[in-house]
């Protein structure tokens, strides 16, 4: 196989391939192997491959085993998926939030060991590398999740710095070790990686608002927007904080939940976020485009990372 | 940020102003003052999209 030729769906095809054989060849135990396997059966589009993926292909990466390490970064960020539902208790839909949590708890870390031991079979000469980028931004994530976690954040640099570390760093992994495997090294994937983590973590955070499968409201969480309200500028943001103490679902307690987005519009909430997803938006487009890359290369990374994966226009 | 964007949102002429190029934020970034403007006027898109 030659990825000069083969497009992005047919390498996904193969990585969940990749992701199947890692589980079936790796477990034993009948039971978890179906498990893990009835896990994997939610997992459709495949996001953070694509990213791998596309950064091979962009900095001139022909390798084989791209779809190999593709397959390695799904495992690990599903692996953080499961992880922080668990963690948070949120996301009850989820199939492992449907199973005793000790159960999933294990199954995770199955997956993170996967992932792991993925990378460990690749040939490439860069191979070292990527191991150091997965465990550099492995425990990135998990100091951000831990920061989270403890509810620790007071500023609204301190809440970038847990955004970037927690959404940014998995975003990172994935970007950077499919460049790194097709042997380039650029210090601006990292950074603009974190961009890309922020932006999509602010529209995250923004549609659990509205999400009673979520925890963020009533366990009152440091989101932007919480922070931002906690500076009461105005009547509508007080509400809105009482909205969040009452202990009622959010949007009941609005009446409907469209009460609920003209109040965050009243409040400047909304402006707000909106803002600071722009200005990460605005930072990574600028490095992308600086890339040493073709010019056709660095326009079709941004149109994958800033269009594609961002507004699918869903309506809530 | 959030007192940027707050007195910009309390004072929309200014707003209109750095739009215009009639006025500018001392100490802001160009990649700030763009967000700041696209941010501010376009926030209902915040409503309709999703990432990851």
């Amino acid at each position: 196989m030659h990825m000069g030729v083969v497009g992005i769906e047919e390498t996904l095809t193969l990585v969940k391939q990749y992701m199947k054989h890692s589980i079936t060849s790796c477990v034993k135990n009948t039971d978890l192997k179906n498990l893990l396997l009835s896990f994997l059966e939610k997992r459709e589009e495949l996001p953070f491959a694509q990213i791998t993926i596309i950064h091979h292909q962009s900095f001139s990466g022909k390798d084989e085993e791209i779809a190999l390490l593709a397959a390695a970064v799904e495992l690990l960020v599903l692996s953080f998926d499961m992880l922080d539902d668990l963690e948070d208790l949120d996301n009850v839909d989820e199939p492992w939030m449907k199973v005793e949590h000790p159960v999933s708890l294990n199954a995770a870390t199955t997956l993170y060991t996967l992932g792991q031991q993925a990378v460990l079979s690749l040939q490439s000469p860069y191979k070292l590398q990527i191991i150091e980028a997965f465990t550099k931004f492995s425990i990135q994530a998990m100091e951000g999740q831990h920061v989270d976690l403890k509810n620790l954040i007071l500023t609204e640099d301190e809440c970038l710095e847990v955004m970037k570390n927690k959404s940014g760093s998995l975003i990172a992994l994935a970007s950077i070790s499919g460049m790194l495997l097709a042997g380039a090294n650029s210090p601006l994937v990292e950074e603009y990686s974190y961009q890309i983590g922020l932006a999509a973590q602010i529209d995250n955070d923004f549609r659990d608002l509205f999400n009673p499968l979520k925890n963020d409201v009533s366990s009152q969480k440091k989101t932007l927007a919480f922070l931002y309200l906690q500076k009461k500028y105005n009547d509508q943001a007080i509400e809105i904080l009482k909205g969040f103490q009452s202990g009622k679902p959010i949007n009941e307690y609005f009446s409907s939940s469209l009460n609920f987005k003209q109040k965050l519009i009243d409040a400047g909430v909304a402006q707000y976020l909106n803002v600071m997803k722009q200005i990460a938006i605005n930072k990574a487009t600028r490095m992308i485009r600086q890339l040493p890359i073709e010019e056709n290369q660095s326009e079709r990374l941004n149109t994958h990372l800033i269009i594609e994966l961002n507004p699918k226009n869903k309506e809530r | 940020m959030q007192d940027i964007v707050n007195f910009l949102i309390e004072n929309p002429e200014v707003l209109e102003k750095v739009v215009n190029g009639e006025a500018s934020l001392l100490g802001v970034d160009l990649d700030d003052v763009l967000g700041l403007i696209e941010g501010i006027k376009e926030a209902g898109k915040l409503f309709s999209t999703f990432w990851l």
